[in-house]
């Protein structure tokens, strides 16, 4: 056969499978619908129990994983070298890379090494970027003694500098050769905490700087959407290294509910119930208020701060907004109560728990 | 690190670190001397000649265009409107041009004007007119001002004295800025530009009407426009291939295979020169890690550096290859003999490419009247398939008869030799020019090309003038003789192409010792997953080759686990689920079977089916293998909560990489699918 003729063949069969996929997708999916077989109708073991088994579940293929992972080794060489050469490294593949990344980075004893952990809810940017900049000044200093280099003696407080003071000074003309490097590690740059575009276009930015370099992972298939082309080819500089692992996502995947446990949706009965006994009964009868207007009215994105407030007084349940605000911050850290905003605008409380679950809960509370 | 003897626990990770945001893993020390640092210098000195090169085109290439601006910023005044130079890229994408307006920037700068760049992110919805302003004279002014007018550039500039001093806002480009925010800040410039001579010049990446399309007539109006145009991308594509691998500018090269991914890689897909020279990058990086003579290369750079001092460049390569070679791994090991050998190779093959590039340069300027890219050219030359297919006529395409080889009806290379023949003089004579410059130092075809100028040149005198020209017979009589002649002089072009071709052109995969200096290894290129998809299906997907691909890579990972775990438990085709299989692999095949929506009772029951399913082989395998719940004591229900715990820890899994979407509250018993196909 020739190019063209297999050329040709190979769309033919492309576009057979996309369209395959796509009745796929529609029939199926149809068909699916009229599936009304229920979760709950599965005969599903207790949920403490289950927590239980997931937290010990014996990773399966131990020794092969950690083979493959032990291979990556050999490629050491080649990413320490892409990464002086002004690459950032960009890790994906199935499986958590984790502990590779980090032992690889351990590697590296010439630059500071700082890891971002990406698929925790929240992180901190400028504080990211004050210890990097904290990290490149102490390696000046450390260069500066034993070169020529001078750098100022004093100098303003990075906590008080903007992140484009702090971006200019990362980014600040190298004093002899490459020596002093910052090498970022970020886990999950595609995780929830980094996902925003605001976030990635400063992590750009820090990717770019001169003294900066990044090593990363993806987990998700479609991070790479994440990035224009300018920042895949000028900032970041990503040098793609295919590396499955096939190791468990287990800190990765802490935040995940389970779906068998009461449908995926977040917070346990036992260990709400758990946490409510332990609280004061004024504590008590504050999250019995809101869990029974969360079941009175089930429609509604969640109850209004100052309505809560207003019945809890009524009732002398709490005697300032202040007490209140601290029965909610102790709901808010055991994730009991989280806020939303409804259609107004306005900051609404509710209880993340399925209804069920939250009578149950109620009922207890009640004894 | 990790070591084989760490015991089963290294999985285990400190405790705390892991649920902090970032934490400082380790402070740097004082480098020690890598073993790579040879390498690595190696690598530098290459990269850095190559790169070089490359910002020399690219300068040449556009200094025509810098002076032009310049020239039209002094020679011009306009005292009512503001003056605007558009300057279209004739590229889609910028991420080329970012480099292009910052030299611009600075060339101005050099020119005495005072200058600030503007990127289109800055002219944003979000932003607003502001944030323009700011950074502005943030570039002006060396101040941070949160809220400014622009009077204070007028102020500012009436500071400075220099009165004829331009100062000039460069603005990337047009399209991907928020039109409101532009035109109100270019209504803002343009009043300022009564008071200063104020100079807009902004990059259009598309059409020309685009200035019309996206800004209103009022604005348009307060602009006095002039246009200017920087050269295609395939133009400037060709003009750096030519000046780092066909003229070998740091004896790096790459192998035909290499050349046709950079070839699609660049025409049909990404276009842009930057990911262009990127992949270059990787290849020398790649080259000299795994080539344990790569750092050779460092040796012949050096040489080449130093020729123009007026040593002996043969000796001096010879003494300087000899020592690189005693410094490679295992080098001293090296007799004497062997490392002659190859000094001798690399001499030879550094004489081979230079008459190489000879030839392949006189190919493509004969190519160019029929408009062969020498992208296209190069990437065709390098293929050994044409050059090994008839090792007794060397390359076949070189065949005069275009009749014999309709296969080779589309070559290149023919098509390039066969315009020669139908070159009109006056062409003819021009690529014989440029024939004699690139034949210098390649004596054997220098002196043919000067005799045949020199017969085309006379040629040129002997035909009869045209304005005196009669319609006599002997006039048409003198036109067809002159044109037997020109037939004859391009004949003898054509044929003398042909046998350079013959007897230089050889793919550089077919010199021996070609491996120290040409990066051929698509296979290595394929285990970074960088060109893989390329490679297999050159028309498709490309984008996300460059890209890493992870969508495909990461389903792809799912089904072939056994390939990379390489245990024995598991069945040998990936896709057969059995006892010990991977369990998110397990719940990746069984999504495959449903629609876009996945009962979850059903998904979990086929689940627990395909897990709990007798082995086929030996019953030890259970035991061994399957978690310890299936045969403990503690009943079904236990062997239930591990079940049950496996399916919520792959649908997690799945989750984390985006194959699978949660439940919706309209929707609870169902998990959606998202990716199809590959």
């Amino acid at each position: 056969m020739s190019q063209n003729e297999s050329h040709a063949a190979q769309i033919e069969e492309e576009e057979f499978e996309f369209s395959r996929n796509y009745f796929l997708s529609k029939e199926l999916g149809s068909s699916a619908k009229k599936s009304t077989r229920k979760l709950a109708d599965l005969d599903l073991v207790d949920e403490q129990e289950l927590r239980e088994a997931a937290a010990n579940l014996e990773p399966t293929h131990e020794k092969e994983v950690k083979a493959l992972i032990t291979s990556y080794k050999d490629s050491y060489a080649e990413w320490t070298f892409a990464l002086r050469g002004g690459f950032g490294l960009l890790m994906y593949g199935f499986g958590s890379k984790k502990v590779l990344i980090e032992d690889f980075a351990s590697s590296l004893t010439e630059y500071s090494v700082l890891v971002i952990n990406g698929y925790l809810q929240s992180v901190n940017l400028k504080q990211v970027m004050i210890t990097l900049a904290e990290l490149l000044w102490d390696q000046l200093k450390l260069h500066k003694k034993t070169s020529m280099g001078t750098i100022s003696k004093s100098h303003q407080p990075f906590n008080t500098q903007s992140m484009d003071d702090l971006l200019v000074f990362l980014d600040s003309p190298p004093v002899q050769d490459n020596d002093s490097v910052v090498c970022v590690v970020i886990h999950n740059i595609d995780g929830p905490a980094l996902r925003d575009s605001e976030t990635q276009e400063y992590l750009a930015r820090i990717a770019a700087c001169s003294h900066i370099r990044i090593v990363a992972s993806i987990d998700h298939v479609n991070a790479p959407l994440l990035w224009d082309k300018k920042m895949v080819h000028t900032q970041f500089n990503w040098y793609w290294c295919h590396v499955p692992t096939f190791a468990p996502y287990k800190v990765e995947g802490m935040f995940h509910p389970l779906i068998l446990a009461h449908g995926g949706s977040g917070q346990s009965v036992k260990t709400a119930s758990i946490v409510l006994q332990s609280l004061t009964p004024n504590a008590q009868s504050v999250f019995k208020v809101l869990a029974e207007h969360q079941l009175a009215h089930p429609d509604e994105e969640g109850m209004p701060i100052n309505a809560l407030y207003t019945i809890c007084r009524e009732r002398f349940l709490v005697s300032s907004q202040a007490t209140l605000n601290s029965h909610l911050t102790e709901f808010k850290d055991h994730e009991l109560v989280k806020t939303r905003r409804d259609s107004d605008g306005q900051d609404c409380l509710f209880i993340p728990i399925m209804k069920d679950a939250l009578e149950k809960i109620v009922q207890e509370i009640g004894q | 690190m990790i070591n084989e003897s760490d015991g089963d626990d290294w999985l285990i990770m400190e405790e705390k670190l892991h649920e902090q945001p970032f934490f400082v893993l380790h402070r740097g020390r004082r480098r020690s001397e890598l073993k790579e640092e040879d390498e690595f210098e190696a690598f530098e000195m290459i990269w850095s000649k190559i790169e070089r090169s490359i910002k020399d085109v690219l300068k040449e290439m556009n200094g025509d265009l810098f002076d032009k601006v310049n020239g039209w910023i002094r020679n011009q005044h306009s005292h009512n409107q503001l003056r605007t130079a558009f300057v279209f890229t004739k590229n889609m994408e910028n991420v080329d041009d970012i480099d292009t307006f910052a030299n611009l920037a600075s060339h101005l700068n050099s020119q005495g004007c005072h200058v600030a760049t503007l990127f289109s992110s800055d002219i944003s919805a979000n932003n607003g007119v502001a944030a323009c302003l700011k950074r502005l004279f943030n570039q002006f002014l060396m101040l941070d001002f949160d809220a400014a007018h622009i009077s204070i550039l007028a102020s500012w500039y009436t500071e400075q004295g220099a009165y004829n001093k331009p100062v000039v806002v460069i603005i990337d480009n047009l399209e991907r800025c928020y039109a409101p925010v532009l035109s109100h800040f270019i209504i803002m410039l343009s009043e300022c530009a009564v008071k200063i001579p104020l100079i807009l010049i902004v990059g259009v990446a598309t059409t020309l009407d685009a200035p019309h399309r996206i800004l209103s007539s009022t604005v348009l109006h307060s602009l006095l426009p002039a246009e200017f145009y920087l050269t295609f991308p395939a133009a400037r594509m060709d003009a750096i291939l030519e000046a780092v691998l066909v003229k070998p500018c740091a004896f790096f090269s790459i192998g035909h295979k290499v050349a046709s991914f950079l070839r699609n890689y660049f025409v049909d897909h990404d276009g842009t020169l930057t990911s262009f020279v990127r992949v270059l990058k990787i290849a020398v990086i790649q080259h000299i890690t795994m080539e344990p003579l790569g750092v050779v290369l460092r040796a012949m750079v050096d040489v080449e550096q130093t020729k123009d001092i007026g040593a002996n460049n043969i000796d001096l390569l010879e003494t300087r290859l000899k020592e690189a070679l005693k410094s490679c791994p295992n080098g001293n090991d090296m007799t004497n003999s062997t490392a002659n050998e190859w000094v001798n190779r690399l001499s030879e093959l550094h004489r081979l490419q230079k008459s190489w590039s000879s030839v392949a340069m006189c190919l493509y300027e004969a190519g160019k009247f029929s408009g062969v890219s020498l992208l296209d050219l190069y990437s065709e030359l390098l293929d050994p398939k044409t050059y090994n297919s008839e090792p007794n006529e060397t390359i076949m395409p070189f065949k005069s008869s275009p009749v014999e080889r309709s296969s080779h009806q589309d070559s290149i290379i023919w098509k390039s030799i066969r315009k020669i023949r139908d070159l009109q003089s006056t062409e003819l004579r021009q690529l014989l020019e440029k024939w004699e410059q690139y034949s210098k130092g390649f004596t054997e075809m220098h002196n043919e090309v000067i005799e045949l100028k020199s017969v085309v040149v006379n040629e040129g005198n002997k035909r009869p003038r045209r304005e005196a020209q009669e319609l006599s017979i002997h006039a048409v009589r003198a036109t067809i003789n002159a044109e037997k002649e020109r037939t004859k002089v391009n004949e003898k072009a054509a044929m003398l192409l042909t046998r350079m071709l013959r007897k230089c052109v050889r793919p550089i995969e077919c010199i021996p010792g070609n491996e120290t200096v040409c990066f051929q290894k698509v296979d290595k290129l394929q285990s970074v997953k960088y060109f893989e998809f390329l490679l297999r299906r050159p028309c498709k997907g490309v984008l996300s080759a460059l890209l890493g691909d992870p969508r495909r890579r990461i389903q792809l990972d799912l089904l072939e686990f056994h390939t990379f775990l390489k245990c024995n438990c598991c069945c040998k085709n990936g896709r057969m689920l059995s006892l010990s299989v991977y369990d998110t692999s397990v719940m990746y095949t069984l999504a495959q079977e449903h629609g876009d929506l996945i009962n979850l009772h059903e998904c979990f029951q086929s689940f627990k089916a395909a897990i709990s399913q007798p082995p086929t082989k030996p019953k030890k395998r259970l035991k061994q293998l399957s978690p310890k719940g299936k045969t403990d004591t503690n009943g079904p229900a236990k062997a239930d909560a591990l079940i049950q715990a496996r399916f919520c820890r792959a649908v997690i899994e799945l989750q984390l990489v985006g194959l699978l979407r949660m439940p919706s509250k309209r929707r609870p018993d169902f998990v959606q699918r998202i990716a199809f196909g590959l």
